[in-house]
């Protein structure tokens, strides 16, 4: 039912029971919020999005409350605004003074809010907050004492089905903890770095690498290689000047190099490996019988079912991830070289840690940094974009690479995976113009392929929740059915480690480039797949194992 | 007697159902009637001793008394009957006792300890009724009355009561609902399945004008309404029986003498509305509560009175009891709900409504106990009588309970409109130790203060919105003379903090800044510290607007009541925040670091016991010799002031 509301003296048109916040937004009004989430239901915690309503004795938070016919609104009344700064004085009585010394400086909600609603001055502090930090997990860095309680981090972690955040204790004690309480480590956290990008403040950030980095850059006792994964390329561009989504790698290539990497390679590459071996044995298992495969090559997903889902391990494409890949690739050509992998992914942080990825408790990528690092070290090194030139990177295989930027959005793997079958099977797989079936904004696309002989479905899914019920019915499919899952919505594009918030402002044009630069290389992939065969030979298959209690 | 279910035998059940249903008859079965004797206790072969155990009773010395008792009787080899009651709601007079004699009125009397129960057993066997701690005699029905011993009903603390919700308590044994029906329980649940539709129901509920009794006195017909209205596979009803607030314990008072009376009207409402499924939500440590629920529950079952197709009627429900950890916030309906679907209790933003979308989704009825007690009455009685005590607006009678400074302690029933003032001078009996009252605070945690100046005030929904204060629960907290309201004001404003779920930021950390402020003004300035003097006037400025914003922002009811207390107190006590605030003292000499003590050099005799026992060795003197404090070192603990035979210490 088409009604009428009146926002700070303006009649505005809107539909009975759509929420507040949205009808503002929708014109134009801006109002703060904090604990508000898009695509979640509200929770009104924070408080401030409240809007003054003629005839309510109270204030009324704009994220829950449902717009009614005779409704006078003021979102920025001498009464609201007031409010909101007690709001975020009483948030920042409480909170450390270390803007200076925070990663989130200058990107933090927090200090935005103060800015916007001119709060100057500190209206007491008695109690002291107490500091504690969670440094046990070997990607995520926890300080309780810049969290806000917004309980974001909580709600993305339940919606990626791990819920190993949860809120402890009640009152002023209260604060964010794993379940348990006994540190990330033992949680269930899978290192999607999800709740990093959620969070408004820095009390959740990823490991950092800089500084031992720059050391082994200046020492230069070691080859110190870099390799950059694809959805780094089109994400950086916005931080350092350039129109959102722009690949930047020719650039970056070279930027590299003049901070001081010996060699610089592309992800692409490593990503083409890994997909012929996926093709190499999907050709074998799907022709067992129906039931589900998985695709190994988020981390972050790997283990999610080794923590929560250890009966699906045996489904698994036993496939090393691109990154470890290359670091088994290089480690084996030049043993005393230091390998740091750029990458939008919190998760191979934690994966590059694990026992089986180290060898002789070295890991094969020494270190891996996130895009948010890689761009603070460009600043460090002072590097300034407009005035270098695109260069090439070092390459492993002599061919062109095939799947280019494609393995950083949900579904590029599949595609990937059509072009590497159809040379790995011709018998069996065409090329016949399926990739449109993984394109698209939804977040699970489920297709059934048609080939010559095999009847098949594929099914690329970046929310866990959806993928894992997927996973669960097709097991009485009839089908032998092959997925590819991602941990982070959308894919890696929307990392972890990946500057700033997700929202479709930088999103869309990232996914516009990636698309743009897929072209059919048809020809050109039966020699890249004999150059693959050469390199891959060596390369042992993943071992996953469930996690103890 | 738990666990001891006096079954009833299988072919008397229709014919007490029948009885139920439809009252006493000329065919009413024989076995029925001498059923219901038996359990009236109107016909007893053998004396019989109705002894109060309830958690408080067992505090003030029941158990003692109770084994006096059985000791005694042994002792004289008679036959005693002996029947654990709840408790009258009369906290001052526990432990309480009942005897009655075959063909004779009950007695009651409290507080009896052991040390006096042979002495009193004694004398009541022989027919004389001793008039210390007597309370008075009460009409069972039918027998003989003792003559010259008053009424119970006339005894101060009881007398302008209207004990209709109470009628029961420390009168049956809660554990046998046989009891609660001999009494006429649960005929108003028969008869609705048999004969009532569920609208009658409604109707009737609605012509009563019955209003919910947990603070707001929302109309309670009208919330059943919006549950009805809202089509859904499944309904709950929802009994609140988390007693959180700590001044408050009717809802403990009357669910350890009688629980059937909730557990009727929740039956009742989930009839009405058409509820598959009722939950009563109470805390664990209300273990007696819990005990007494879940063997009332069991017993209804057991009668047929709950599960599926209840006596043929096609309707079926069953009741499910639940112990929370008893958190404040679970007094709020939408917290209440998300700790029973195992969530963490945190309330959710409203609209919507839990009658909307409640407990998993579903349309769900809150109330709490008193609310619920009142539909059976109700239903009963009918709407007239329910209505021919209270207000025009505020029906039937309210619960309270009386804690603080009052002579005598207990939960009282009275009809609405009752004066205050009578129920503090007559009811209490006035402050104790003959102190002057200075104030009552209302509706606990979250309610305002009464000043004494006002105590003509009405108990009832008009005049309390009238005056803006809020009658909450019904916990009345009494100060004295003696009492300091700031630093009371200090400690319920810690006691939220703690118990804020934590959700929302206004109340979370806006309480935590309140109570800082307030701790300063209570606490001595820590000499080591700069600028306190400074922080503690600039946290005082800012105590109106924090009080004001966190009222108008937080998300629930405990946020917004948060600083109810404070600003009330900040009307009636300004000059006593002052006195804190400015000289540092505390007039009423209650909050430790504002006192300091002296030595009147004229009696003391230099005896040395405050020299030895100051923890801060801020005594000085030597034996025989006048002793002093030395001011700056003095940190007001009092233990001189304690431990001086002589009364020579003092607060200056
Ligand atoms: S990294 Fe992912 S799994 Fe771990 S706590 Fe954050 S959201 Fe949860
Ligand atoms: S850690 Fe961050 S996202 Fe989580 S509750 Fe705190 S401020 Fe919010
Ligand atoms: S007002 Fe307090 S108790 Fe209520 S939701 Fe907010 S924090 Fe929780
Ligand atoms: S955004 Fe509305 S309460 Fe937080």
């Amino acid at each position: 039912m088409q009604i009428e509301i009146e926002v700070n003296g303006q009649i505005l048109k809107t539909r009975k029971g759509d929420i507040l916040l949205s009808v503002l937004n929708q014109n134009g009004i801006r109002v703060p919020t904090l604990c508000s989430m898009e695509g979640f239901p509200p929770t009104g915690a924070c408080r401030l999005c409240i809007v003054e309503v003629e005839g309510m004795a109270d204030l009324v938070p704009a994220c829950s409350y449902p717009v009614e016919e005779w409704m006078k609104v003021n979102t920025h009344s001498a009464r609201v605004i007031q409010a909101r700064r007690t709001i975020v004085e009483l948030l920042i009585s409480n909170h450390p003074d270390e803007c200076l010394y925070c990663f989130q400086n200058k990107h933090c909600e927090l200090q935005k809010l103060a800015t916007e609603l001119n709060v100057m001055e500190r209206k007491g502090r008695t109690r002291q907050f107490t500091r504690k930090i969670d440094r046990s997990s070997p990607s995520i860095i926890h300080d309780a004492s810049k969290c806000v309680l917004c309980g974001r981090c909580i709600r993305i972690c339940d919606h990626q089905r791990v819920s190993a955040l949860e809120f402890i204790s009640r009152g002023t004690e209260m604060r964010v903890g794993t379940v348990g309480d006994k540190g990330l480590s033992s949680s269930d956290c899978i290192s999607c770095g999800q709740c990093i990008r959620v969070c408004p403040t820095g009390s959740l950030q990823e490991k950092g690498h800089l500084d031992e980095l720059i050391s082994h850059l200046h020492q230069k006792q070691q080859q110190v290689i870099a390799l950059v994964d694809p959805a780094v390329m089109v994400s950086i561009g916005d931080e350092l000047g350039f129109r959102s989504g722009k690949d930047v790698s020719g650039l970056l290539f070279s930027a590299l190099r003049k901070i001081g990497f010996d060699q610089v390679h592309s992800g692409s590459e490593s990503v083409d490996i890994t997909m012929f071996q996926a093709a190499r044995l999907w050709k074998h298992t799907a022709t067992k019988g129906p039931g589900p495969s998985l695709i190994s090559f988020c981390p972050s997903w790997m283990q999610y079912i080794e923590n929560l889902r250890p009966d699906l391990m045996s489904c698994v494409l036993p496939v090393l991830s691109p990154a470890q890949t290359f670091g088994r690739l290089i480690k084996d050509i030049n043993t005393n070289s230091y390998i740091v992998y750029f990458s939008p992914c919190v998760g191979s942080k934690m994966e590059s840690q694990k026992a089986e990825h180290q060898k002789e408790g070295i890991p094969y990528l020494n270190s891996v940094m996130s895009t948010r690092e890689l761009i603070q070290l460009i600043q460090l090194f002072g590097i300034d974009f407009d005035r270098i030139n695109n260069e090439v990177p070092d390459s492993l295989l002599n061919s062109v690479p095939m799947s280019r930027l494609l393995s950083s959005l949900s579904g590029g793997y599949m595609e990937g995976l059509m072009k590497a079958i159809s040379v790995v099977d011709p018998d069996n797989y065409s090329l016949d113009g399926n990739k449109a079936k993984f394109r698209g904004p939804k977040s699970c696309k489920k297709n059934i392929m048609l080939h010559y002989t095999i009847e098949q479905k594929w099914t690329a899914c970046s929310t866990l929740d959806e993928g894992i019920n997927l996973i669960d019915q097709s097991m009485q499919s009839k089908y032998p059915e092959l997925f590819e899952i991602m941990a982070c919505p959308g894919g890696c594009i929307n990392g972890g480690g990946q500057p700033g918030n997700k929202s479709d402002k930088v999103n869309k044009p990232r996914i516009k480039e990636i698309y743009d630069q897929d072209s059919e290389l048809s020809g050109q992939i039966s020699q890249l797949y004999a150059e693959v065969s050469k390199v891959s030979k060596k390369l042992p298959v993943l071992e996953l194992k469930a996690k103890e209690d | 007697m738990h666990g001891n279910i006096k079954q009833i035998s299988q072919d008397l059940l229709p014919g007490l159902l029948d009885y139920m249903a439809k009252g006493l008859k000329d065919d009413t079965d024989e076995g029925v009637l001498n059923e219901l004797a038996f359990h009236k206790r109107s016909i007893i072969k053998h004396p019989c001793l109705f002894v109060e155990d309830s958690n408080s009773a067992k505090a003030a010395g029941s158990v003692q008394t109770l084994q006096a008792i059985k000791d005694w009787a042994q002792s004289k080899a008679l036959h005693l009957d002996v029947v654990l009651t709840g408790g009258l709601g009369y906290l001052s007079g526990q432990p309480v006792i009942g005897i009655q004699l075959p063909g004779r009125n009950r007695l009651f009397f409290g507080p009896v300890q052991d040390y006096q129960v042979s002495h009193l057993m004694e004398a009541v066997m022989k027919h004389f009724v001793p008039e210390e701690n007597l309370l008075g005699q009460w009409d069972v029905g039918g027998q003989i009355e003792w003559e010259g011993v008053p009424y119970l009903h006339d005894h101060p603390f009881f007398a302008g009561q209207e004990r209709r919700v109470l009628r029961l308590n420390g009168i049956i044994d809660p554990c046998d609902v046989m009891d609660y029906i001999a009494w006429g329980g649960y005929n108003a649940f028969v008869k609705s399945i048999r004969f009532y539709t569920h609208e009658e129901i409604v109707q009737l509920v609605e012509a009563s004008s019955v209003r919910g009794r947990s603070g707001s006195g929302y109309p309670a017909a009208d919330k059943w309404q919006k549950v009805i209205s809202t089509t859904a596979r499944k309904r709950y009803v929802i009994c609140n029986a988390d007693e959180s607030d700590p001044g408050a314990y009717m809802h403990r008072v009357l669910l350890e003498g009688n629980p059937h009376v909730a557990i009727e009207g929740l039956m009742l409402a989930a009839y009405a509305i058409g509820a598959s499924e009722g939950i009563i939500y109470t805390r664990s440590r209300y273990s007696n509560v819990v005990d007494r629920l879940e063997c009332a529950v069991d017993q209804v079952r057991e009668l047929g009175l709950i599960g599926q197709d209840i006596l043929g009627s096609g309707f079926s429900f069953d009741i499910k009891i639940r112990k929370g950890p008893g958190a404040y916030v679970c007094g709020e309906e939408t917290a209440l709900i998300a700790s029973l679907e195992g969530k963490r209790g945190m309330p959710r933003p409203k609209p919507p409504y839990p009658a909307k979308s409640g407990l998993f989704g579903m349309p769900t009825l809150v109330h709490n106990v008193e609310t619920l007690s009142q539909i059976p009455l109700i239903v009963d009685k009918g709407p007239q009588w329910y209505k021919s005590v209270g207000t025009e607006e505020s029906s039937g009678t309210k619960l309270f309970s009386l804690a603080g400074r009052f002579n005598k302690h207990g939960v009282v029933e009275v009809p609405f409109g009752y004066i205050l003032k009578d129920l503090t001078d007559l009811n209490a009996q006035g402050v104790k130790n003959c102190k002057k009252a200075k104030a009552i605070l209302a509706g606990g945690p979250s309610g305002k203060f009464i000043s004494s100046k006002n105590f003509d005030i009405a108990l009832d929904f008009e005049d309390f919105e009238k005056s803006n204060l809020i009658l909450g629960s019904g916990s009345l907290v009494l100060l004295d003379e003696s009492s300091c309201s700031v630093n009371l004001i200090s400690h319920l404003m810690k006691f939220i903090q703690k118990e804020s779920c934590g959700k929302c930021i206004p109340c979370r950390e806006g309480t935590r800044r309140m109570a800082e402020i307030l701790d300063k003004v209570i606490r001595r300035p820590e000499r080591d510290k700069e600028h306190d003097t400074l922080h503690r006037f600039k946290g005082v400025t800012q105590l109106n607007d924090l009080a004001r914003v966190i009222g108008e922002t937080s998300l629930c009811g405990l946020g917004k009541g948060a600083a109810n207390p404070l600003l009330s107190a900040l009307e009636h006590f300004r000059e006593e925040f002052e006195e804190h605030l400015f000289n540092r003292v505390c007039p009423a000499g209650v909050c430790q670091d504002l006192r300091s003590f002296v030595i009147d050099a004229e009696i003391c005799n230099g005896c040395y016991v405050c020299f030895s026992k100051c923890p801060e060795q801020a005594i000085i003197g030597s034996p025989r010799q006048v002793h002093a404090i030395i001011p700056d070192r003095c940190t007001g603990c009092g233990k001189c002031h304690e431990v001086c035979k002589f009364n020579a210490v003092f607060i200056q």
